[in-house]
């Protein structure tokens, strides 16, 4: 039989961070995974804070917290400082901050955590964030003051558009009053590239061949030579080295170049679900993939055993301590059957944003037809306490039982701004209480 | 009823099996999020015309009666499954690409690669599905791969009636080409005393027939052989081949029979226990050692069995296993693509020995034959100095000679 002392169910950020800090207070850590999730279509930039619950756009991210406890008490991020502000921001911080130096060998994440940067994305609209890759904070849009912007686009490249991303820079530029002298774009082929239905992962793998970048860099500087352009603008910068790729290119064009954010499947996304793995594997935590959670045994409100599905066959896990960050929808932790919404491991009753319970003649209500609008069945999950412990249907937790990352209700991450943030957050108390309810 | 069914017929036109009809309306849940492209194994090797499962899935949930257009396609996927593992929304596009290549050997045989049907030919003419070599031929090439290895010959034990006996299942790839697995599978199941039986005039397992497209002989070989494991009183079977295993386990599902069929990597740890494999290990000296994960098992049959095979190297002594890096991706053999692309299988298959290479290691062992043949031809192209070997054969030499 299988044993874990903190068997943790997904694999993606709040999942990994959650193992690796409860492997930190020296327990042996299981993290099993069935596919992939949300992450890996995320953007690959760590969000915190930008946009609180029914407020505008705020620039630091921490006052961001600070007004999201304020207003909203059932937000995660409330409830990890226990309705305190100070706190909220205070441990908020410890859990980014841990999440910057778990990934360091791995990432260069740049930024502040007092400050949202505006970044540009490949359908020439933007995102604001705090922390992002060396690589794409590169082209931040406060930096593009007085440049002369030049977009590259592949011929073929399904989802890009360089006149597009152009134009939308020059109207971002313009809202966030930033002097961009000038966005302009150009197209480029390859012999060794598709021209009709490429995909952004054929050209991040390509970018990471030696050649092939060199010579990018060379018809590059042709380009900026013609059009005296100061900063460049790719759709990706590959998926093995893309700060190398960067620097090459660099050097052979000889101006600032930078990666825009991918739409998903994110290269920058699957990027960092890879090394955030390198980097948990290297404290010690084991990670298998392919196994899914399909049920548990409980005694006495503990959590003993969780079952997990390989095949046709079932193997029980004997566990200490267990953390449950299987995502929303995207990752399967939330399931929709018929009418109803269910947590599809536990069977822990779903709780709607404003933390009361979700009932089957709530959920049209909170599916809307507008597609700009606020969706807010993406804020419904599962009600945690102050201990990251989630609520059963007694209305009592388990006392083995933690959660992590979207599977917890009471906050939109698309709205918001707040996924990785939330996720790290959420993952690094939910290791921690994990680790102190095994020791205790 | 006869009569719609000979207009059908006529009119050349199908209709779903209700199974059919399930797996190709979960085709529809594809988001197009192309995750899947990332690591599709035959996308990497050959994205300049093959559109990736995304792709299948994409020309099938648009329209699923025009299933012809993904022909060139649905010939060029290994059916690693790694796709349907990573999909957010477990869309099986490896069972679907299975049925399109089963509906296409029915009304478009024309479609089918040439030398896929030559090998059905092999399957009516011999009821394997490579050709055997002639009898005496084959025992002198027994006898020289053993006396390569160091290993002890013994005589087939049959398949008599008597209760309780396990039934070995070799394979057509172990019975016709990589003849020491055959051995090597009787003479660990001896070492450990297990009462076991190779059936007799037994006939290929159905999977490559299946994969080919010729969904009704693959039905009739399974029912005759389940029809012939219970005329002699078999409740367990025990198989060395990854395809076999993951074959006549869907079978046995499919045909509701109460008889277990195991790997031999699972009857091992389930049933003789690591303790035991330990203990008798006692041969060979320091090497170090790493695992190619065979598609069949890591993903059609179960993680769990990969768990096994890495636990049951660890406790061999004098082994250092040492984990490679995407073990559980392709080695290109999957799927029949080694018969009619070998291009694309080789592209694969030389993605795969950079990562042998990186591992540093004396051996590469594989529960599965199909990946040794196709991996070990790769590693004698490039004249690499590392040994390819079938687990069971790694672990009969451990078990009883150098």
């Amino acid at each position: 039989m299988l044993e874990a002392e903190v068997l943790v169910i997904g694999g993606g950020i709040a999942g990994l961070v959650a193992a690796a800090r409860a492997a930190d207070e020296g327990l042996e850590v299981l993290v099993v995974d069935k596919g992939s999730g949300a992450t890996y279509q995320s953007a690959g930039v760590v969000d915190v804070m930008a946009y609180p619950p029914s407020q505008g756009l705020f620039l630091n991210p921490l006052k961001g917290v600070e007004v999201t406890v304020k207003t909203a008490p059932t937000h995660p991020y409330a409830i990890i400082g226990r309705g305190n502000e100070e706190e909220s921001v205070r441990r908020v911080k410890e859990a980014v901050e841990y999440f910057i130096d778990l990934t360091s060998s791995g990432i260069r994440l740049e930024g502040d955590i007092e400050r949202n940067v505006i970044l540009m994305n490949t359908i020439g609209s933007f995102k604001v964030t705090c922390l992002a890759p060396h690589t794409i904070f590169n082209g931040k849009v406060d930096d593009l003051s007085d440049a002369s912007l030049l977009i590259a686009g592949f011929r073929g490249l399904l989802g890009f558009n360089p006149a597009f991303c152009a134009s939308g820079a020059e109207y971002i530029a313009s809202k966030f009053n930033v002097n961009l002298k000038e966005a302009m774009y150009t197209w480029l082929s390859h012999p060794r590239l598709r021209k009709f239905n490429l995909t952004f992962i054929e050209l991040a793998r390509m970018m990471d061949d030696d050649e092939f970048r060199k010579e990018l860099g060379e018809a590059l500087r042709k380009a900026v030579a013609e059009r005296e352009a100061t900063h460049i603008a790719l759709p990706t910068l590959g998926f093995e080295s893309p700060e190398e790729n960067m620097k090459v290119i660099e050097e052979e064009a000889d101006v600032k170049v930078f990666e825009l954010i991918s739409p998903p499947p994110s290269i920058p996304g699957q990027r960092m679900v890879k090394i955030l793995e390198e980097c948990v594997r290297k404290r010690k935590v084991r990670v298998i993939r392919g196994y899914k959670a399909a049920g548990f045994r409980e005694e006495n409100m503990r959590v003993k055993e969780i079952i997990l599905e390989s095949g046709e066959k079932k193997i029980p896990v004997r566990v200490g301590a267990c953390i449950l960050a299987t995502g929303k929808f995207i990752g399967g932790g939330l399931t929709e059957e018929e009418d109803m919404v269910k947590e599809a491991v536990f069977g822990l009753p779903v709780y709607d944003g404003r933390g009361q319970p979700l009932d089957e003649r709530k959920i049209p209500k909170l599916l809307v037809r507008d597609p700009f609008s606020q969706q807010p069945l993406i804020a419904c999950g599962v009600k945690v306490n102050p201990q990251m412990k989630p609520l059963t249907l007694r209305g009592k937790p388990y006392e083995n039982l933690f959660a992590a990352g979207s599977i917890i209700s009471g906050y939109d991450y698309v709205k918001e701004r707040s996924g990785i943030g939330v996720a790290a957050a959420t993952g690094y108390f939910a290791g921690l209480n994990a680790a102190y309810c095994l020791k205790r | 009823m006869e009569h719609i069914s000979k207009i059908l017929a006529e009119e050349d036109i199908s209709v779903f099996t209700s199974y059919e009809a399930e797996v190709f309306s979960q085709i529809e849940n594809c988001q197009n999020c192309s995750l899947c492209i990332t690591y599709c194994p035959v996308f990497k090797a050959t994205s300049q015309f093959y559109p990736g499962p995304r792709g299948i899935a994409d020309e099938l949930s648009r329209n699923v009666r025009e299933f012809w257009q993904t022909k060139d396609v649905v010939y060029m996927c290994t059916l690693c499954g790694r796709c349907q593992e990573v999909c957010p929304k477990n869309v099986p596009v490896p069972e679907a690409v299975k049925l399109i290549r089963a509906k296409i050997f029915v009304q478009r045989q024309n479609l089918v690669p040439e030398q896929l049907r030559k090998l059905l030919d092999n399957i009516s003419r011999y009821g394997y599905i490579f050709e055997p070599m002639d009898r005496e031929e084959r025992v002198e090439s027994v006898r020289g791969r053993l006396e390569r290895l160091g290993l002890p010959y013994i005589e087939d034990a049959p398949l008599d009636g008597s209760k309780g006996k396990v039934a070995y299942f070799p394979g057509c790839q172990a019975e016709t080409r990589l003849l020491e697995v055959k051995e090597a599978g009787k003479l660990v199941l001896a070492k450990f005393n297990v009462d076991y039986g190779i059936p007799e005039g037994w006939k290929c397992c159905g999977l490559p027939v299946r994969l080919i497209g010729d969904g009704a002989t693959a039905d009739t070989l399974q029912k005759e052989f389940f029809r012939g494991m219970k005329d002699a009183g078999v409740s367990e079977i025990v198989v060395t081949c990854a395809g076999c295993a993951s074959e006549l386990k869907n079978a046995a599902k499919r045909l509701r029979q109460q008889i277990t069929v195991r790997h031999l990597v699972e009857y091992l740890f389930e049933e003789v226990g690591i303790e035991a494999i330990r203990e008798k290990a006692t041969h060979g000296g320091k090497v170090r050692v790493t695992l190619h994960e065979p598609c069949h098992l890591s993903r059609h049959v179960g993680r769990y069995v990969i768990e096994y095979a890495e636990e049951i190297l660890k406790a061999l002594p004098n082994v250092e296993y040492v984990g490679m890096e995407s073990a559980d991706e392709c080695c290109g053999a999957g799927g029949l693509l080694k018969f009619h692309f070998p291009s694309i299988a080789g592209k694969i298959r030389s993605e795969k020995l950079e990562k042998i290479l990186e591992a540093e290691v004396d051996f590469v062992v594989t529960p599965c034959p199909l990946c040794v043949v196709n991996i070990s031809e790769g590693v004698t192209r490039r004249k690499i100095g590392i040994s390819v070997d079938d687990l069971t054969v790694f672990l009969a030499r451990r078990l009883y000679a150098g």
